[in-house]
Parts: structure tokens; sequence; C-alpha cells
């Protein structure tokens, strides 16, 4: 008795030790695909990195290619260009961050202050309407809005004003990105907000009511403080790509005459390598390499600063 | 007594609502104005467009534009590319990221962490831009649909969105029962969590769909060829035609040179933006629930 029952479970036992080996297995091999993509296209390019370091010529290859030190880093750093885009990247953020990066909490918090659903829903699906079109589309239309014969200067025209050429005015570059940007992104960055608002207590909002609050004050004192743990985190992950900006947008939307302001680190990098006649691919590299590590400590740093502040980081 | 009062209060308007409803109807108007805006330049008579008149409403009905638009032949060559890319990719990025995300949410599999932290930290650090580009090149990739439809099949976002859902909304039991059943992880995964997965693949397949149709500069880099031009590429071509070279005759439309820029890019604009805007409400409401699981730390 005490015998076959040990054996039972023994082969109970083995049988599902062999069922867990294969079961390892079978997910080794779902896995595999995307960690077989990962390494072909995202670990494989960095062996290129080593490109930063080279004098790199297309024909010739990594193994050919002539190694120059740090000079393609020095290069870039003395070139008149490095002040110009870093300052440019820097400054973007920055005004980005200040003007863009509120919008949509002030949108959610009156969002949330909206008693009919109804019209509470139209107001937010229209509001994601504008994330939906392509850059090459939003770009499209701010030049038709911002042109000569557009509405902004007719506008201007009927009083009595006279027509700007904003898209070619280095100093209005910024406004309109920026300006374009919260208009494509202020409701769907309202999206995360409007969840934890969602989820705070009525209780506490009835509780302030008794303390005599007016609704002003309840959103002081109840609304805000139930999103600062969302705003902090996406405060951090929008300090993590402070040296990157939507390539794309800058791409479409300068041109030769705003280049003062708008010339970031990415499009000097894009036409270095492939606008221009004599590809410098070390330079690139070189410029990527450097953007891509100030890129990484930010991301590091502040998740650091988020566990010290709340407990739990990004990872 | 006390609902009938609350009703009372909730009815009347105070200075507040009034500002709140205000607010967010400007907000709404903005929002809505650039398509209006757009709308009314496609279908306007030339002359009112050309004099600046057109600022809200169409004056006159016109739909030259739209017309030009579509007689041109690499606009439907172009939706076809763009459709062919955004189905291969789609195909494959479902197929790739679901089973890793699969994996990935059941706890006792033994490579979770590594391959996790090895899938992370290429979302951080990269080779950037050029090895890029040289390893497609290398691979004969550059000038192919493939180009497009491979290298960004692998997404580790939507890996976790994928690992987060399976993990929080499919009950580990069911997993375990089957197994004693005899049943292999990919039966399970495909007899047992797909049907129960809808959700979640409808709301990847619609960022899939909406990032296919919307990508330009990938496509503008690694496609040389102009038969294979996705939509946004022909797109961005549309825009930049200027007034002078329409004059020059090299587009063989006799009644093209009369109709102002603005109303063909205004077309250009919304005729390629019609599906996305069409799908709009199925979108819209996936996107968000993409927001939402996302939003759930794994």
């Amino acid at each position: 008795m005490y015998f076959q029952n040990s054996s039972v479970t023994h082969s109970r036992k083995r049988r599902s030790l062999m069922r867990d080996r294969k079961s390892q297995m079978q997910l080794l091999m779902m896995i595999a695909p995307a960690l077989i993509l990962c390494f072909l296209f995202c670990y494989v390019p960095m062996y290129g990195i080593v490109i930063a370091f080279q004098k790199y010529n297309l024909i010739k290859g990594i193994l050919g290619s002539q190694w120059v030190g740090f000079s393609n880093f020095a290069r870039y750093f003395n070139s008149m260009y490095a002040w110009r885009t870093i300052r440019n990247t820097l400054l973007i953020n920055v005004y980005d961050i200040v003007f863009g990066f509120p919008m949509p909490i002030l949108f959610a918090l009156i969002i949330n202050e909206i008693r009919n659903s109804t019209f509470k829903r139209i107001t937010q699906t229209v509001s994601y309407l504008p994330h939906f079109i392509s850059t090459v589309v939003l770009v499209g239309i701010v030049k038709l809005i911002f042109s000569n014969g557009g509405v902004v200067n007719k506008t201007i025209e009927t009083f009595g004003g006279e027509a700007v050429l904003f898209l070619a005015k280095p100093g209005w570059f910024r406004s309109i990105y920026i300006g374009s940007g919260i208009w494509q992104g202020l409701g769907w960055g309202s999206i995360m907000y409007l969840a934890a608002l969602n989820g705070v207590d009525m209780s506490l909002y009835e509780a302030a009511e008794i303390d005599g609050a007016n609704r002003i004050q309840k959103i002081i004192h109840v609304s805000i403080p139930a999103i600062v743990p969302v705003i902090c985190t996406m405060l951090i992950l929008r300090l993590s790509s402070i040296l990157s900006v939507g390539f794309e947008k800058v791409m479409l939307l300068y041109n030769s005459s705003t280049y003062e302001t708008a010339d970031v680190i990415s499009t000097y990098l894009y036409r270095k390598s492939f606008e221009s006649s004599y590809p410098d691919y070390g330079l690139s590299s070189a410029i990527g390499l450097f953007s891509g590590l100030v890129g990484s400590i930010f991301v590091f740093a502040g998740d650091r600063i988020t566990k010290k502040l709340s407990g739990n980081g990004l990872f | 007594m006390q609902s009938a009062r609350s009703l009372k209060k909730a009815r009347r308007l105070s200075a507040f609502d009034i500002a709140v409803y205000a607010i967010s109807t400007a907000v709404g108007l903005i929002m809505l104005y650039p398509f209006v805006y757009m709308i009314s330049l496609s279908v306007s008579d030339f002359q009112p467009v050309l004099n600046g008149e057109v600022i809200f409403l169409p004056h006159g009905f016109n739909t030259a534009a739209y017309r030009v638009f579509f007689a041109d032949n690499s606009i439907w060559r172009a939706y076809l590319n763009t459709v062919i890319i955004a189905v291969g990719n789609t195909i494959l990025g479902l197929a790739v990221n679901s089973m890793a995300g699969y994996a990935l949410s059941i706890s006792i599999f033994r490579w979770r962490r590594p391959a996790t932290i090895y899938l992370m930290f290429t979302m951080f650090f990269g080779g950037g831009l050029i090895p890029f580009y040289i390893l497609l090149s290398r691979m004969s990739l550059v000038n192919t649909y493939w180009a497009l439809i491979v290298p960004y099949a692998l997404s580790q976002w939507y890996i976790m969105i994928f690992r987060t859902f399976f993990s929080n909304d499919i009950p580990e039991s069911l997993r375990e029962s089957a197994l004693l059943d005899g049943a292999s992880e990919l039966q399970i995964f495909r007899q047992i969590v797909l049907p129960l997965s809808k959700p979640v693949f409808a709301t990847i397949t619609m960022y899939y769909i909406v990032s296919n149709w919307n990508n330009y500069f990938m496509p503008m880099l690694l496609l040389d060829n102009s038969e294979l031009f996705p939509l946004q590429v022909i797109l961005q071509h549309k825009l930049s035609i200027s007034n002078a070279q329409k004059m020059d005759g090299s587009l063989n439309f006799d009644f093209y040179s009369a109709i102002p820029v603005q109303s063909t890019r205004a077309a250009a604009i919304l005729a390629s933006s019609l599906p996305i805007l069409c799908l709009y409400p199925f979108i819209q409401k996936y996107f968000v629930k993409g927001v939402m699981i996302g939003a759930v730390k794994g």
C-alpha cells in the first residue's frame, strides 16, 4: 500500500517534471521569433557604433575602414552646427515641456467638471481626432493655415495688419511647432489623467463639500492631488526624451530659411548622411551615439528619481 | 427631500459650469476647425479660394480637386502599396508579439526575466539610424516591401501590452487544466488564449493599421522605386508641388493649372486621411483601451 502510493507520487512527479521541461521548450520556441528579430534588427546594428570611431567608407566596410579615434566627435563639437543643433533640440523640448505638457492636464481637469455625460463624451471624441492624422497631413494643414493666402494671414489683413511669412521666419518656428503639437496631442494626452480622475473616491468630494469647499477648491484639494503621481510619471517619461524631437515633423516643417531655430540634432544627422552627395557616416554615427547616450542617461536618472520619490520606477 | 435638493442643484448652471462648457466648446471647435477649413478649401469654386475668401464654410461647389487627385494612377498604386505593407506588417507583428507576450506572461517560464531584459534593453539603447540602414542594404532589403514589413514587426511595447493582458485577464488555472489534459503550450495559446483575447488583438491591430497608414519617414528612407511608394510618400510629393511646377506643363491635365494649389493640397490631405477618419469610431475605442492596458504596469 505504502509502496504503491509512493511510486504513484514518484511517477507523477516525474511526469510533471517532463511536462515542465516540454513546456519550457515550447515557450522558448514561441518567444524565439521575437528574440531573433530583436537580435537581427536591434543588436546587430549596435556593432555599427564603431563607425563613430572610423572614417567610414561604404565599400571598405567596417573592417577595412580607417580608425580615427574620437575625431568624429571632435569635428562635430568644434563645428558651428553642434551648438546650434543641441541648443535647438533642448529649446524645443524645454518650451514643449513648459507650454505643451500642462495642457492635457488642464484639459482633463476641465473635462472632469462637465456634468452632462453626452457632452463630455462628444468633447473627448472630438479632441482625440487630431491624434490619428499623419505628420505629413498635420504639416500640410499647418502650411495651408499659415501660408501667405491662408486663413491666419487673411484674418490679419482683414484687421489691417500685414501678412507674416510664418513658415519662413526662424522666430515663428518654435511657436508653430509646439502649437501644432498641442493641437494634435491635447485630447490624447489627457486620457491618462482622466483615468486617474475617474478613480477618485466620490466621498472625498462630498467630504470637501461638507467642509464648505467650492468647486475650484475641490479641484485644488481633491482632483489635483489625485493625479500628481500620474503627472510625475509622465513628466519623467517626457524628460527622458529631452534630446529627441519629432524628427519627421521638423523635417517636414522646416526649410533652409528657418534652420537657425529649427535644425535639430537628428535633422542635421539625416542631412549629413542621406541628403549630402558625400555621406559622412562617421560623423552621423558619432552624433547619433552622443544623443543616444545622453538619452539613456536621462531615462535611468529619471527612473532612479521616481523610485526615490514614489517608491516605484518605470521598470 | 435630499434628492430633490440635489436635483435642483444639478439643474442650476453656475458661472463655473458656464465657464466649463464655454472652454470645452471652444476646444472642440479648435480641434474641428482645421478639418472644416480643409473641406471648404477642397470643394469651393476656384475664384473664392484664390481671393482668400474661403475661411470657414465652402463658397460654391467644385469637385475638380478630387477628380484630379484620383485621376492620377500613382495614387491608386500608393493605396495598394500601403495596404500590402500594412497587412504584412500587421500579421507578422501580431504573430510575433502575441506569442512572445504569452511566453512572458507564464510565471514558471525560466527565460522570462533574461528575455525581458534582453528585449527591453533595446528600447533605450540602439545602434542608430545609419548602422540600421547599412544593415538593411547589406541584407538587400532596401527597396523592397520587406524592409517595411519585417524589421518593424517586432515591438517591445506591444509585447508588454500582450503580456499584461494575458497575465491579468486569462486565469492561470485554465492553462493548468489544459496542461493536465495533455495540451501543448501552442495549443493552449491557439485554442484557449486566442478566443479570450479578442479585445487586445483588436487594439494592437488598430495600432498597426494607423501607424502603417501614417508612416512616412521609413518608407521615404528605405524605398527608391516610386512603384513601391506608400500613400504618405506620394502625398508629401503632391503637397510639395508648387505653382511653378504646375505651370510648366509637365502634368498633363488641361484644367489642372486652373485649380488653386490650396484646393489640390486640401483635397489630397482629406482623401488620404479618409480611411482613417472612417474607421475613427472603432480606432478611437480600441486605442483608448490600449492606453489603459499599457498603463497597468506589468
